[in-house]
């Protein structure tokens, strides 16, 4: 009976509290269920010595268990059924007494020392999943995905924790139990054993022929729970497109079929995977049938070998032996998807996707920001190569603006600077070192970047402001979003600075979040500073105050701008033109316009009405 | 209580098979009762009348009562599995109805992810505890009554001996259950703070590394990883403590049984034989079984309840855009629009506008451009009535906007909106979006118009091309190009384009207002940018300034009389 809970919360885990979203059910075999095994089983080391001590306590309970319906039994026979001793009686019921205590004692303690365990176990996944995560190389999360990371990471590990903390008692004590039991019924008679077991391969028949045909449905099961999780996620994410295009009536027909395929999918799925339970009730209904029956007979025939508190005890036995059959047949596919799940969260760890920390990391005391990019290589994906033979240099507060088409490799530049990602071949130099050779933290210390789509977490604007450089004063960062033209509508929100920014910043603008990611880095004071067409989603007017701002703060310092706008371009020192994956102009825009190269031509298709302008003016 | 109820609604469709399913469920049950009660009878009257056949008359009995429980049990699981899958798929349909009429102001209150939990896990965990918890609740409860009625007809004065003991036991576990209830809620808030730093964390990558942040931020996930381990595990180690408890308080509920019992035995005029003594202390075990599988009931229950409330909640919004009493329905429209005295906030913020006033004619071109936060995508949003106005009236036709009904008014507007959000399937479905009737030669004619089709043929498969979830697999202009495509595809009488150029270059964003320009469809059309190679070739162009329109005219006109234009333009061109 209460298997059949235990049998549903495995096939949904995501009914755990918090888990939200991502959640698919693991049904999927582990690829290498001995590698991730002894791998986990290396992982738990230090919970070894725990681990051993919950397993004495539950040996030591599993073999009271066994004991107690013997002395129950002798107790009836001997001093009920064949004599009539009331006060010996009495002290075997003491004595069993003490043994249920003993075993309520062990159990407990054992349980006690599970739940530390298998909390830590997980404490520890996360732990060291999220630290290595840190350090992974970012065309990691291209890969991999984020939604398939968080996964991992949550999921995941909690089908390993589901395993864990209910699996290893169940299968210890159930396998113990099994032996304690069959070795305590042939001990008492052997007859009676053999009746109680004359059912086992009829159910063991039945669970393997079950098995795989529960295996199928889950996965078909799984596959269109799936694809509900994306129907929903995307439709509601959608809602306000498919709104305007005003489809809702359509969606929801394209949503409930799926819903619908879903439904039918988990409706085969549990019907077949709920006759385990019926079966394994007749089973024990038979089994005990056959213990009254041959044992019944017995008592008649020879009752001096055959006694009712005989009878009475294996009925005991019947149910003690059949329980963990069913619960080790349950358990079976919860360890295999936790398996999985172990595979899959040691894929993260096992990644070596990393940037590296230098071994004898050069100090940058005194850094003055020389960038320079030595025929650099690079691809996201090997064979299709984004940048080739990139060479360039910026001095100390130079301006250096990339222009090109989308898709360029503009990004990708700045993706490399960062360390984002490594180069493939060749080497970009910080004042004449490799970037490889400084300390990360060192190297990205250097540099302030603003991102195309600016990111913050959820938090106030003051903690969002102060993300890159935490003792700044008050002060300094009044003076910061002043400098980026924030101050103003900052102070006009009603909660000031302390305006908690929402999920997808809806109480703020694009423009706005694109003014605050600019006083972050303005705050953040770096040597190096990196623009990724900050200034496109800003209009003119606005970004023609963070002009003036940008002016100042590029003052001794490397800025390198990516920008369509070619009136920030026009004042750069020098233009990097990138097409077809390498720099194939190079120079001030006077002497790119003398060229009548590629940039020219991109410089009219651009200004065009300029030029009419400036006639008209004439 | 009230959330426990309208959510219970979602049942009444399968009261049938629900009542048929407990009915089983109660028989199955009562059958497996009999099982002890026939062992009793086989060793009372089998064993002492020294009747083999006898015995095995009973034993055939019990094997026949466990095939029927079994058979019983099967197809009551059966109809509770079909109806409670049926339950969630009703309550998610709903839901999603729901959200579906939402305003954008209801938007604005709910966070993408609180909407998908609800729809997703939620539902999930209501099913469960119909599936799972009722159906324990109900087999616990059976068991529970059948075995302490059995032991009074066994033994009455034994039996008083349970009495005794069952209302202590259930004391303290319904003690213990509760106490153990908040402690629930805090593991949840628990790992939903662990969750949200992983998330954030993750999507915010670059930035962390930017900034070299990762000391923190694995500080922060530690501090929240490690109070969900302190939590989490004193809740595991409540309940491994408290089922062995259960177990405890059963067993020596058994010895203290056959101790009475015992004693009884041996006092033939009580009536009590060894037979009964053994099925007797086989009840007892049995009544304590239900305790433990009452726990877990208690479990399914409060997740249940809490979910409950969750969906509850959304189920119970009225969206505040709703359709009027008595709706005037557009088939086509001239598209002459009028805003009059027109105020609006959102929410309880700043006003937006005040008193605004503005009129567009039928087949007119009008740019708007203006600085950040002017309400330039606001005063577009008011239009198909995402939000409703406060203050003043809109109208199309010289009919009030709020005077025809929603789909038909909205059907008439297409807005392409700055989020450009595309859905998992081919470039082509994502371009046929809001017109599904459309040829394959209307799907190019509307890419090419956009500058989409030539990349779309670059891509594998040309319109065919699979784009991943949430359009996934394209850059930020791409994106822009096929979102343009689809407004311009379904686009009937009016068509908005939210300042959906920002990331194409100068030359796209000209031959795609050219494209516009040469198409003879008669539509009204309002491009919004804030860049002036967007919006020149406009026929009028509205300067918008903090919810106020400072100037309107031609590119020409402006330039020389709009001071705020000409710095515009001044900021946007190298050649001034």
């Amino acid at each position: 009976m209460a298997e059949t809970a235990a049998h549903e919360s495995k096939t949904t885990q995501k009914i755990r509290p918090g888990n939200r979203g991502h959640h698919h059910m693991n049904f999927e075999k582990p690829k290498d269920s001995k590698a991730s095994r002894t791998r986990l089983l290396r992982y738990m080391k230090e919970l070894t010595p725990i681990l051993l001590g919950s397993m004495v306590f539950l040996v030591t309970a599993v073999l009271l268990q066994v004991a107690a319906p013997t002395v129950l039994g002798n107790a009836i026979t001997d001093h009920l059924e064949r004599s009539l001793d009331l006060s010996a009686f009495l002290r075997q019921m003491i004595i069993l007494s003490g043994i249920y205590l003993s075993m309520f004692a062990s159990r407990a303690v054992s349980s006690v020392m599970i739940a530390h365990a298998s909390n830590r176990l997980i404490y520890k996944m996360r732990r060291d999943g999220f630290e290595k995560l840190q350090r992974l190389s970012l065309s990691y999360y291209d890969r991999a995905g984020v939604g398939d990371i968080i996964s991992r990471m949550t999921n995941d590990i909690e089908t390993v924790y589901n395993a864990f903390s209910n699996g290893f008692s169940s299968v210890l004590s159930g396998t113990l139990s099994i032996i304690g039991t069959l070795a305590a019924m042939f001990i008492l008679n052997i007859p009676l054993s053999f009746a109680v077991l004359s059912v086992v391969p009829f159910a063991l028949l039945f669970v393997v022929l079950l098995g795989r045909r529960v295996k199928v449905r889950a996965l078909e099961n799984q596959k269109q729970v799936g694809g509900l999780n994306t129907a929903i996620e995307e439709s509601v994410e959608g809602m306000k497109i498919i709104q305007t295009f005003h489809q809702e009536q359509k969606q929801y027909e394209g949503f409930s079929e799926v819903n619908a395929r879903a439904r039918d999918a988990a409706i085969d799925f549990f019907v077949e995977s709920y006759k385990m339970m019926p079966m394994m009730e007749l089973m024990n209904g038979i089994s005990l049938a056959l213990v009254v029956a041959i044992g019944g007979t017995l008592v008649i025939i020879s009752p001096e070998l055959y006694s009712i508190g005989l009878i009475s005890a294996f009925i005991l036995y019947a149910r003690q032996f059949f329980e963990p059959i069913r619960q080790l047949s349950n358990i079976y596919n919860m360890l295999q998807s936790a398996l999985a799940g172990a595979e899959r969260f040691f894929q993260i760890i096992d990644t070596d996707d990393m940037i590296s920390e230098p071994e004898h990391p050069v100090t940058a005391e005194e850094a003055r920001g020389d960038v320079a990019f030595e025929q650099v290589d690079f691809s996201y994906v090997t064979g299709t190569p984004v940048l080739e033979q990139i060479t360039f240099s910026a001095s100390s507060g130079s301006v250096t603006a990339i222009v090109g088409p989308t898709g360029a490799g503009k990004t990708t530049i700045i993706n490399l600077l960062n360390r984002f990602y490594d180069v493939d071949a060749g080497r970009i130099t910080v004042d004449g070192r490799d970037i490889r050779d400084y300390r990360l933290s060192d190297l990205r210390a250097m540099m302030g970047v603003v991102l195309q789509e600016p990111f913050f977490f959820a938090g106030s604007i003051r903690e969002n402001l102060m993300y890159g450089r935490l003792e700044a004063s008050e002060q300094q960062m009044i003076e910061a979003a002043t400098l980026a033209n924030a101050h103003h509508f900052i102070s006009c929100l009603p909660e000031g600075y302390d305006t908690i920014l929402t999920e997808r910043g809806m109480n703020l603008s694009q423009g706005e979040r694109q003014l605050l990611a600019i006083a972050r880095t303005i705050l953040a004071d770096p040597k190096i500073l990196i623009l990724d067409e900050a200034t496109s989603n800003i209009d003119s007017l606005t970004e023609a105050h963070i002009q003036q701002a940008m002016k100042h703060l590029m003052t001794g310092k490397t800025s390198l701008v990516i920008a369509h706008r070619l009136s920030t371009i026009k004042n750069a020192d020098q233009l990097l033109v990138i097409h077809d994956h390498t720099i194939i102009e190079q120079g001030t825009h006077q002497e790119l316009m003398a060229q009548q190269g590629f940039y020219s031509r991109l410089y009219s298709i651009q200004f065009e009405q300029a030029q009419v302008t400036e006639d008209m003016s004439i | 209580m009230k959330p426990f109820l309208e959510t219970m609604r979602f049942l009444s469709p399968y009261r049938k098979p629900m009542v048929i399913s407990f009915i089983l469920l109660i028989c199955s049950s009562l059958l497996m009762l009999l099982q002890p009660k026939m062992t009793q009878w086989a060793i009372d009257i089998g064993i002492a009348a020294g009747s083999p056949v006898m015995i095995l008359g009973f034993a055939a009995a019990i094997g026949l009562s466990a095939v029927l429980s079994m058979t019983v049990s099967y197809y009551s699981g059966v109809k509770l599995i079909h109806a409670s899958q049926h339950m969630s798929y009703d309550m998610r349909n709903e839901l999603f109805k729901k959200i579906s009429a939402f305003s954008f102001a209801d938007f604005d209150a709910w966070r993408t992810g609180e909407l998908i939990v609800r729809i997703n896990s939620d539902v999930s965990t209501i099913r469960m505890f119909i599936r799972m918890g009722l159906f324990l609740l109900i087999q616990s409860l059976i068991i529970l009554i059948g075995s302490l009625t059995s032991m009074f007809i066994i033994n009455a004065r034994i039996a008083s001996v349970m009495a005794v003991i069952m209302p202590i036991v259930l004391a303290l576990f319904f003690f213990s259950a509760s106490s153990i209830r908040p402690i629930f809620e805090q593991v949840r808030t628990a790992l939903d703070q662990v969750n949200n730093t992983l998330q954030e964390n993750l999507v915010g990558a670059k930035l962390v590394r930017s900034f070299s942040r990762q000391p923190e931020e694995i500080r922060k996930f530690d501090t929240g990883n490690l109070a969900y381990f302190h939590i989490s595990r004193k809740v595991s180690m409540l309940i491994g403590i408290i089922m062995p408890l259960m177990m405890l308080f059963g067993n020596l509920a058994v010895v203290i049984v056959l101790y009475a019992g015992g004693n009884m035995v041996a006092d033939p005029a009580n009536g009590m034989t060894l037979g009964s003594l053994i099925a007797f202390s086989n009840y007892t075990l049995t009544a304590f079984f239900p305790l433990i599988m009452l726990g877990m009931v208690l479990s399914f229950l409060s997740m249940a309840l809490a979910s409950m409330k969750r969906v509850h909640e959304l189920l119970q919004i009225t969206p505040t855009i709703r359709e009027p009493q008595d709706p005037v329905h557009l088939s086509s429209c001239a598209g002459r629009i009028t805003f009059s005295d027109v105020s609006f906030r959102y929410g309880d913020g700043a006003p937006v506008f005040e008193h605004f006033d503005l009129s567009i004619d039928s087949g007119e071109m009008v740019g708007i451009i203006g600085t950040t936060g002017a309400g330039k995508s606001t005063l577009m949003h008011l239009l198909p009535r995402f939000y409703d106005t406060q203050e003043g009236s809109i109208t199309l036709d010289d009919i009030d906007i709020c005077r025809i009904s929603l789909s038909s008014l909205r059907s008439r507007i297409t807005i392409a909106l700055q989020e450009t959000m595309l859905f998992s399937g081919t470039i082509a479905e994502n371009i046929r979006f809001g017109k599904p009737d459309a040829t394959d030669r209307e799907i190019r004619e509307a890419a090419a118009a956009a500058c989409a089709h030539e990349f779309i043929m670059e891509k594998e498969g040309g319109y065919e091309h699979v784009l991943g979830e949430r359009g996934q697999g394209l850059s930020g202009g791409q994106r822009q190009r096929i979102s343009i495509a689809r407004a311009i595809l379904s686009a009937p009488d009016i068509l908005i384009l939210d300042d959906v150029t920002s990331a194409l270059d100068a030359s796209t964003e000209r031959t795609i207002i050219e494209h516009l320009h040469a198409s003879e469809v008669s539509q009204t059309r309002i491009i919004i940018s804030q860049k002036i190679n967007a919006i020149r070739q406009t026929d009028r162009i509205l300067v918008m300034d903090r919810g106020t329109i400072i100037a309107s005219g031609t590119h020409d006109e402006l330039i020389q009389s709009c001071r705020t234009y000409q710095e515009i333009y001044e900021t946007q061109n190298p050649a001034s």
